[in-house]
């Protein structure tokens, strides 16, 4: 049904979907979601009852105004799938959440912004609710009864006095700050709400199922349910949730307003100093009996310490205001993620099985058995080197990079760790941690180290550069580094790790013909060696020479059949070479392979599994003009497409 | 059906809007983007090299707020020009990402649409608000020079025409395409009202200086020919949710390309009885960024919110899938 009125669109008429400013202030539910009382009905009404006066025959008025609007609703089916118009009204219910501070340099002007931002809004929404409620009358009184303030009018404009009155009054007893903590919490999922309706109704006119399986459905439903918060918002909701006593949220304010005037401090002290805030706002005589002094240390622990995260958090891609310190993830990978449901977690021996699988050439137990050793014995370094060298051949990188960077933070000087490093950066793109990687490689390898400058810092943290194309010169640098290494064996003593750094470099900067005779040079030297004629594929592929690419796969399946990488790639080259009922067959394979692994019973988990793969496969798919099987890629549905293509569930052959 | 070639580049947490190729570098593109699908949270531009291996990024610039657009200098291969969520308009130089060399401030909503003059008498830009005006910018002055005013609902595209000077189209909410002339401050020259919903986007043909392509929230693709606005030269159906992009080809008089909440790119040619020509169905959410290379025949890119540009050759030759190492 939906479909229908998504595509035949009528003029202009009451559009669920572009009217929603004025929807959103009073409750637009669907008819088929139930009754919800009107926003500024707090549920737990009781406890105002005195002041609120009569509720049943103002509960009687909300409900006919509810009804006639949710009827109005349904009459105005959902029209033409505007998003536009959704994304307007939800940035701008966004932006009453999220205003950004002024366009300045030091981050922490935002951050600061950011806590009085959180403040004024949470009393923004308090007078919000006041204007729309028939009840809102009650707010006003209970405040003045309880505090003798001034109306709410007046918090709004300067939540830092209220603040200040809050404290010097002085005259919190505890069934007013109970009370008080209660309406705040009450009040604080009031702007959730607000974009929860919003999301909830664009997912109402949602029927498709094509778009239920959409990252952005999946982000507009959290939206609805109110758990998603912005990242940039999420050590707000976490004060707000550990707020137990209406006194922490005065404290926030004047806090706050301190804040205001920390902006021109750098970073770390900043940290230093808010900790001497709360030194100091911890000895102001403000009523400690409602909060026990555990429980407003643990509190107020917590909150510093989650603003010493952020001070610390240097991904930009989570904190976008610290855009000062770094413009690019240029930590990726910090924090690897290991599979939650790793059947072979107990295994008593998990190092010695994982290197049998490996040697069997069952990349995905291998995987998890590793994943077991690292967990068992997280400061093993081999393990991590292990798992890390696995994932890469497991077509991972992400993976990868995490765990070999683990690998060579507990052993620096594991030169196998950082060449494989650097082979999956070269494949993320991240050129100068892989030239960083293979200067690494040198430094760490005793034969070569001599040739490496002595002014560099070996482990100074990289500079943070808003690029991750490598400056000409460290790309010169590292490749004279490696001539010099290929030069002094010369002859017949070739290294086969020096030419392997070389050809990882020149792919880098893509000079294939010049990697294809290194990759010839180490495979002379190591015939057998399936990662190397691997690599020679993938140069070989990447020059557009894929038959010959073909042909160095080949030979790599042959020493090791498991390789799911290779067998990736090679589905690649037969794309390339316009046999792609071929490449569907090995990209199959390869995740039969994948999926073979992960031990009996064990859940579709996305991790274990290549995106990468899968995404090739569509692409392929789309050449094959197979739309009816998109699907099933969608739902990564192994079994369909196995029989379409005629592809077997191989274990490991 | 499709023979073209993919690939992908990844933009990774990242929701692309927009993608530009360089008009002066074949190889050089740019993407708008925004996290959490330019809802919330910050924005980047990202410049990528075709030639590079992987990902081919060379280079990000961030904006606290999502980018919904950018435009390429004419004048100066290092220029691009972006537009943002809080309304700002920012003027970087691809050489040096640490900030903005200018930013311009006026719009009082987001700032959904830019585009460069196309034609070579002068070198200004236009940007389209949801505050209903577009504005005229001289790229070395801080304050705008005209302010178009006469939209009902949010702009949502602006583009110049390749053949007229300073004549604008733009696209909004309010279902209308408006012409402009930019050189007299007045209110629109032709207002056409193009689509029963909200019009998303408009393109001028290269080849035909009075024909223009619009799309919306119905679904089509109508082509009007401005001197006889009634109703439009050709309609375009097919595809089956709101069309987000259109952009005629640089290389074909009768051939563009559109994008679509369906979650495919497509490729038509007007003048032939079966008008779509190619389906490509490459994404796994709304895509909404299209653009043609002016230096390659049949290449295309598109960005969509599944974080991944993606480059069509829609040639036989192959456009190289990566393979990694």
């Amino acid at each position: 049904m939906a479909l229908r009125n998504l595509v035949d669109a009528q003029c202009g008429e009451g559009n669920a979907l572009v009217r929603l400013t004025q929807h959103v202030t009073r409750d637009k539910s669907l008819a088929d979601e139930g009754l919800r009382w009107p926003q500024g009905r707090p549920p737990t009404q009781g406890v105002f009852k005195p002041q609120y006066g009569p509720p049943t025959v103002v509960g009687d008025q909300l409900v006919e105004e509810f009804m006639s609007e949710t009827q109005q609703a349904a009459t105005t089916a959902p029209q033409a799938f505007r998003m536009d118009s959704l994304l307007q009204e939800m940035r701008e219910i966004e932006s009453m959440r999220a205003r950004s501070g002024p366009m300045r340099g030091p981050g922490i002007a935002d951050l600061a912004s950011e806590a009085s931002n959180w403040a004024e809004e949470y009393l923004a929404s308090e007078t919000h609710v006041q204007e729309i409620s028939p009840g809102g009358d009650w707010t006003k009184e209970f405040l003045e009864q309880q505090h003798g303030l001034t109306s709410p009018d007046i918090i709004s404009d300067s939540d830092t006095r209220w603040a200040h009155e809050y404290l010097n009054e002085n005259l919190i007893d505890e069934a007013a700050s109970a009370e008080a903590s209660k309406w705040v919490e009450e009040y604080n999922p009031q702007e959730d709400s607000e974009l929860a309706r919003t999301a909830n109704e664009l997912l109402g006119t949602v029927d498709d199922p094509k778009f239920s399986n959409t990252e952005f459905m999946k982000f507009i439903k959290k939206l609805g349910e109110g758990t998603k918060t912005d990242v940039n918002k999420d050590w707000s909701e976490e004060f707000l949730t550990l707020n137990t006593k209406g006194a922490a949220g005065s404290l926030a304010d004047s806090w706050s307003a301190e804040f205001m005037k920390e902006h021109q401090q750098p970073h770390e002290r900043w940290g230093e100093e808010f900790a001497k805030q709360l030194g100091s706002l911890d000895n102001m005589t403000i009523d400690s009996e409602s909060m026990s002094t555990k429980e407003k240390e643990n509190f107020w622990q917590s909150l510093q310490d989650e603003w010493e995260k952020m001070a610390r958090e240097d991904e930009l891609t989570e904190h976008p205001w610290l855009s000062e310190f770094n413009t690019s993830a240029f930590e990726p990978f910090k924090n690897y993620q290991f599979e939650e449901d790793n059947p072979l977690k107990d295994h008593p021996d998990p190092l010695s099985e994982g290197k049998r699988c490996l040697e069997a050439g069952d990349l995905p137990s291998a995987v998890l058995l590793f994943e077991a050793a690292a967990q068992q014995t997280p400061q093993n370094s081999e393990a991590w080197l292990l798992l890390g060298v696995t994932h890469a051949e497991n077509e991972q990188d992400p993976s990868a990079i995490s765990a070999l960077r683990r690998c060579v933070e507990l052993d620096a000087g594991n030169s196998v760790a950082w060449m494989a490093l650097a082979t999956s950066y070269t494949n993320e793109s991240y050129q100068t941690l892989a030239c960083n990687s293979l200067k690494e490689w040198i430094q760490t390898n005793s034969k070569y180290r001599h040739l490496a400058s002595k002014d560099e810092g070996v482990h100074r943290k990289p500079k943070m550069m808003a690029t991750t194309l490598a400056p000409r010169e460290l790309i010169q640098e590292v490749q004279d580094l490696y001539i010099a290494a290929a030069n002094q064996r010369p002859g017949e003593n070739i290294d086969s790790d020096v030419q392997c750094g070389l050809g990882v470099l020149f792919n880098l900067t893509g000079e294939y013909e010049k990697a294809i005779d290194c990759f010839h040079a180490a495979l002379s030297v190591r015939p057998k060696d399936a990662k190397l004629w691997n690599k020679l594929g993938a140069t070989l592929a990447n020059n557009e020479r894929s038959e010959e690419a073909i042909d160095a796969y080949r030979n790599a399946l042959e020493i090791s059949p498991g390789f799911i990488r290779c067998r990736y790639n090679l589905g690649i080259s037969c794309i390339n070479l316009g046999a792609h009922r071929e490449a569907m067959e090995h990209f199959l394979e390869a995740l039969n392979m994948q999926a073979a692994g992960r031990g009996p019973g064990g859940k579709e988990s996305s991790r274990a599994v290549s995106d990468n793969i899968w995404m090739t496969l569509r692409i392929c798919l789309s050449s094959l003009n197979a739309r009816h099987l998109m699907d099933a890629v969608d739902k990564r549905d192994l079994r369909r497409l196995n029989a379409e293509y005629g592809v077997g569930n191989s274990s490991s052959s | 059906m499709s023979k073209g070639r993919v690939r992908f580049l990844r933009t990774p947490n990242h929701h692309g809007y927009s993608v530009k190729f360089s008009p002066f570098d074949p190889n050089l593109i740019a993407a708008a983007t925004g996290q959490n699908f330019g809802l919330s949270g910050g924005g980047k531009l990202i410049t990528a090299d075709l030639g590079l291996p992987g990902d081919s990024v060379l280079c990000c610039f961030d904006w606290k707020d999502a980018l919904f657009d950018l435009t390429w200098s004419e004048q100066n291969p290092h220029n691009i020009v972006t537009a943002s969520g809080d309304g700002s308009l920012h003027f970087w130089d691809i050489t040096k990402p640490q900030a903005p060399l200018m930013v311009y401030q006026e719009h009082l909503k987001e700032a959904y649409s830019l585009d460069w003059s196309q034609t070579r008498d002068h070198q200004l830009f236009i940007s389209a608000s949801w505050d209903t005006t577009l504005k005229l910018w001289d790229p070395n002055r801080r304050k705008s020079i005209v302010t178009m005013t006469g939209h009902e609902a949010n702009v949502y595209q602006c583009a110049w025409s390749p053949h007229l000077s300073g004549c604008v189209a733009s696209v909004s909410g309010d279902g209308t395409l408006r012409m402009w002339n930019t050189t007299k401050e007045s209110g629109p020259s032709m207002t056409i009202h193009a689509v029963d919903g909200e019009a998303l986007s408009c393109d001028w043909c290269k080849y035909n200086q009075n024909i223009i392509a619009t799309a919306g929230t119905d679904a089509r693709i109508l082509g009007w020919d401005l001197r006889q606005p009634r109703h439009p030269v050709f309609v375009l159906t097919g595809h089956g949710y709101p069309v987000r992009r259109v952009k005629f080809s640089p290389f074909n008089e009768t051939q563009l390309a559109s994008v679509s909440y369906d979650f495919t790119t497509r490729l038509w040619d007007h003048s032939v009885p079966s008008p779509c020509l190619e389906v490509m169905e490459s994404h796994t959410e709304f895509v909404y960024g299209l653009d043609f290379s002016n230096h390659q025949e049949s290449v295309m890119a598109d960005c969509a919110w599944d974080q991944t540009i993606g480059i069509y050759n829609m040639n036989n030759r192959t456009l190289p899938l990566n393979q990694p190492l």
